[in-house]
This record gives C-alpha cells, structure tokens and sequence, in this order.
C-alpha cells in the first residue's frame, strides 16, 4: 500500500512514442502524480499535471536526447508545469519565486491526513521548512536524485543544489535534535 | 552502525507514502485519458510528418514554378484583337516613303457599282491620315475614276 514500485535504472522504453508513453505510466505514473502532488497541494491539479507531463513526453520522446534518464526527465517536465500552473492567472494560493515557491505549501487534505502528518517524526518539520528547502530534500530523499540530477531537474547550477542540500539537512537536523529524535 | 541518512530517507519515505501519498496511485483510468488524450496528437503528428517527408519539396516547387508562369503571363502585353464593335479605321499613306500600306493592308480593293455604294461603304468613318485624325466630310464623284473626298479635322 501506498509504496512505489517503479523500475530503476533507465529501463530500456520503446522507441514508439505511444509504446513508450505506456512503459513510462507504468514505471513512473504514480511517482509523477505524488511530485506534482507534493509541489501543488491539489489531488486534482495533481491528476492534470500528471496526465500532461505524459503527454508533453509523448509529443517531444523523439527528441529526448538521453542525457538525463527518463526519471529526471518526466520530473523536469512535471515540476516546469507545476511552476507554469502556479504561475497562471487565478492560481492565487501560492506564488513562485526562481525555483518553485514562496510561501508554505497549502494542502487540501482532510483533518485525518493533518493529524497523521503531525504525528510523524520527520515529515511535519520537512513540511515546515521553506519551499526551495522542501524541494531540496523531496527530490534528494523521495526520488533519491543525487545534485546532479536535482540540478539539470531545477534548472540550478549544482553548487547551488548542493548549498542548498546542506543547508536544508543542517535545518532537519536542527529540528530533530531538539526533538530529541537524532 | 547505520547511516544517519539513510535513516532519514527510509523514514521520511515511509512518511510520505503512509501520510500525504496514501492512496494516491497513478490508475487505470488516468492511463486511459492519456491514451486518448495522445490518439488526436498522434494523428497530427502523423500528418504534420507526412507532409513534411513526402509533400513539402515537390509543393514547394509546384507554387514557384506556378508563380514564375502566372507572372510572365500577366506582364505580358495584350495582343487581343479588336472588337467588331470597335470603329474600322483605314489608313491612308502619306506617299512613297512610308511603309504604312506595306506593313498594314488596310486598304482593299472592291468593285462598287454606284456612287451610293461606295457612300455606304464608307458612311462616317475615321481616316487616318498620318499623325492627324480626319472625319469624313462628303465625297464627290468627279467622273468614273475620280472621287474628291473631303475630310474635316
């Protein structure tokens, strides 16, 4: 339940976009739906956001030049759209800055969700950081990107990536030292 | 000894998957909008390849070569013929040093049988004498050879 059971490593796709559009749900559908999902707050924007990053895969697969794997790839692209969504006309709720957002991120989640999320031991103070540090520590312990992939993924160059990394474990740490947790 | 951070991954993992992302799973029903969503697109990009591979060059050249054809044929003058509404004119020479009659016949030869003929024939009609433009006056009929015309400017 709720654990991903994607294919690591670069599995070989199809060379047919439609082919390899369907590999790519399968490996990767419900990890792209939980980053949108994660940077917007909204299950249904969530679902949109998904839906149109394998799309916009579809379209552009004969010109994905495999500098990069799938994986970074599909985030790229899911993050640019969540950056795009945040940004357009009516999305008032969360405002970007050069990376993603602003302000804290704002869950329509049900209390039961929230309690739960109050009671876990690292969740509640990642969640409590700013956004660009949240980012950080998504991709780097979720996706388990390493700088490199978080900065073609980002568009940042991997010094920034890797301060911005250190500075958001060193906040964790801080937090979970006062809990007495680590 | 563990790693401090592989313990903050495995549990902000488990976190995350039990609290924010339970339940929520990539289904088959959004695989299918995809797919759906994708046939419109696959479709255009069949066509928009098409045209590219096979139709672009030889289109491309048709509509030159149409252009170049349609603008030599509309710079061209217009050597139409005139309507037969058009006034006839006759051309008269001036005298043996112009190649008028020679390059233009419009003077024939007709037997008529009566002066009134030949006023028939002729009604009011343009002379073109050269340079300056005449109207037939009258014409007199002096003997069987000898005809006066009289012409006005």
């Amino acid at each position: 339940m709720g654990r991903l059971s994607h294919r690591e490593n670069n599995p070989n796709f199809s060379k047919e976009p439609s082919k390899a559009v369907e590999e790519m749900m399968d490996c990767y559908g419900s990890l792209i739906l939980r980053t949108a999902y994660f940077f917007l707050g909204d299950r249904f924007l969530a679902e949109d956001i998904s839906q149109e990053t394998f799309i916009r895969a579809y379209r552009h697969w004969a010109k994905f030049r495999e500098d990069s794997s799938v994986k970074t790839w599909l985030v790229k692209i899911t993050m640019n759209l969540c950056r795009d969504k945040m940004r357009s006309k009516g999305w008032t709720e969360q405002t970007t800055e050069s990376i993603l957002l602003n302000k804290p991120i704002t869950y329509n989640l049900e209390e039961e969700v929230i309690k739960r999320i109050n009671e876990t031991q690292i969740l509640k103070y990642v969640l409590g950081l700013p956004p660009h540090y949240q980012e950080v520590l998504y991709l780097f312990y979720y996706l388990d990107f390493n700088t490199a992939e978080i900065a073609k993924t980002t568009g940042d160059p991997e010094g920034t990536v890797r301060g911005r990394l250190h500075r958001a474990r060193r906040l964790l740490g801080e937090q979970l030292k006062k809990e007495g947790i680590m | 000894m563990t790693n401090p951070n592989n313990d903050i991954k495995n549990l902000l993992k488990r976190e995350l998957d039990d609290t924010l992302f339970e339940s929520l799973d990539f289904q088959p029903m959004l695989k299918n909008e995809v797919k759906n969503k994708i046939k419109p697109i696959k479709k255009q990009i069949w066509i928009y390849k098409f045209w590219n591979t096979r139709f672009a060059i030889p289109i491309t050249v048709g509509a030159v070569i149409s252009l170049m054809f349609f603008s030599i044929l509309i710079s061209q003058p217009s050597d139409s013929k005139p309507s037969e509404n058009k006034k006839i004119n006759t051309y008269v020479s001036e005298g043996k040093n112009t190649n008028l009659i020679k390059e233009q016949r419009a003077i024939k030869s007709w037997n008529l049988d009566s002066p009134n003929e030949l006023k028939q024939w002729l009604g009011r009609k343009y002379f073109f004498l050269p340079i300056h433009q005449k109207v037939l006056d009258s014409i007199e009929f002096k003997s069987q050879e000898q005809v006066r015309i009289v012409l006005t400017k």
